[in-house]
């Protein structure tokens, strides 16, 4: 998910992507217009013509089922379009050690295999030096990344007869919406941050020297 | 015009005017599905292969240049105006007019707007961008 407004030589532009019909390293290549560059879906980057150079901002998101969404949001809207694909099995869940939830900012690069995921709740880690929180629901194959700091002092969480716990606060947490609901941080939020889910060797050949989360 | 009046040749030439546009509907229905179908299979193939056989297959090349290859030799119009329902108006858990409980979606919440890109209606080229508003946000959702 991505923003579409970018700056261009200090003006705003808003652009319009499109599917170019190229793959890099078999990685969607997009497209844009008006300027027709070309853009790397995976790095979120433009890699040739007049916006060369240029980066996407992502918007955080996450891939998780439609029950457990729009009991989350009861007033969401949904895309209508006739389906292109019938996976209602889902792949995801059958084959989790296929995928990762990817995450990248600046040089540094931590992805988590699914499979990894599966094995346990939550994960409290970093990305360079960026705490971060991945919480994972393995019913509905939804994984979150959170920024694990709030007005300026890192958490870190356990995960405790089915809650979510900070070991500073004691406070409880959403884990769907990061949103604290008890203690002295109630009402406080984790930044949500904009995780990847990627088929875990397209994401190695972009990412090689990659850590990858392995439980000890 | 009264049916009693009509000529007999000019009737059967209406009839088999109407028969010549239904096959050559069925004809077009029949290459666009077709045509679709490998573009799909092409794509999610080439995914697909990657993890299963990239033993096998010849190793990628390195990520340092930008050297795109060309699969399909045009680009896709861009979906701009890609409809979107309000979620009470869907009927529960059904497949043809609504959305399964456990059909994975890619979530997305902007200033208290949320929108859900059911990823169904997202696989294949013609489908795998979709440029939309939310939330006073111009944003597109990728897969």
């Amino acid at each position: 998910m991505y923003a579409r407004d970018i700056d261009w030589d200090g003006k705003k532009l808003e652009i319009t992507l499109a599917v170019s019909g190229m793959l890099w390293n078999r990685s969607l290549v997009m497209v844009d217009a008006p300027t027709e560059s070309l853009w790397s879906h995976i790095l979120g980057k433009a890699m040739r013509g007049p916006l060369e150079g240029t980066r996407l901002k992502p918007i955080p998101s996450h891939m998780t089922d439609w029950k457990t969404w729009r009991t989350k949001h009861p007033n969401t809207t949904v895309l209508m379009l006739p389906r292109t694909s019938r996976q209602f099995s889902r792949r995801i869940y059958r084959n989790p050690e296929r995928f990762v939830l990817g995450f990248a900012r600046g040089s540094d690069v931590r992805a988590w295999p699914y499979d990894e995921l599966h094995r346990m709740p939550i994960v409290n880690d970093k990305v360079g030096e960026l705490p971060v929180l991945v919480v994972f629901a393995s019913e509905s194959s939804t994984a979150l990344l959170f920024d694990r700091r709030v007005e300026g002092r890192t958490l870190s969480f356990r995960f405790q007869d089915g809650e979510l716990i900070d070991e500073q606060t004691n406070s409880t947490w959403d884990p769907q919406t990061g949103r604290a609901a008890a203690g002295i941080l109630r009402g406080k939020s984790l930044e949500l941050l904009p995780g990847i889910v990627s088929f875990r060797d397209v994401w190695k050949h972009f990412h090689p020297n990659i850590e990858e989360y392995a439980k000890q | 015009m009264p049916a009693a009046t009509r000529s007999v040749s000019g009737e059967s030439q209406h009839r088999k005017m109407w028969v010549v546009l239904l096959v050559l509907l069925g004809v077009w229905v029949g290459s666009v599905y077709a045509f679709r179908d490998s573009l799909v299979a092409f794509f999610q193939g080439s995914q697909r292969r990657s993890s299963s056989t990239v033993r096998q297959s010849a190793p990628l090349t390195p990520v340092t240049e930008f050297n795109p290859r060309v699969v399909i030799p045009k680009a896709f119009p861009p979906i701009s105006d890609a409809p979107v329902v309000a979620a009470e108006s869907l009927p529960r858990d059904d497949p043809d007019d609504g959305l399964l409980d456990n059909e994975l979606i890619l979530g997305v919440e902007i200033a208290g707007e949320a929108r859900a890109y059911p990823i169904n209606m997202l696989t294949g080229p013609s489908r795998e961008i979709i440029n939309d508003r939310l939330g006073g946000a111009a944003i597109a959702a990728t897969w």
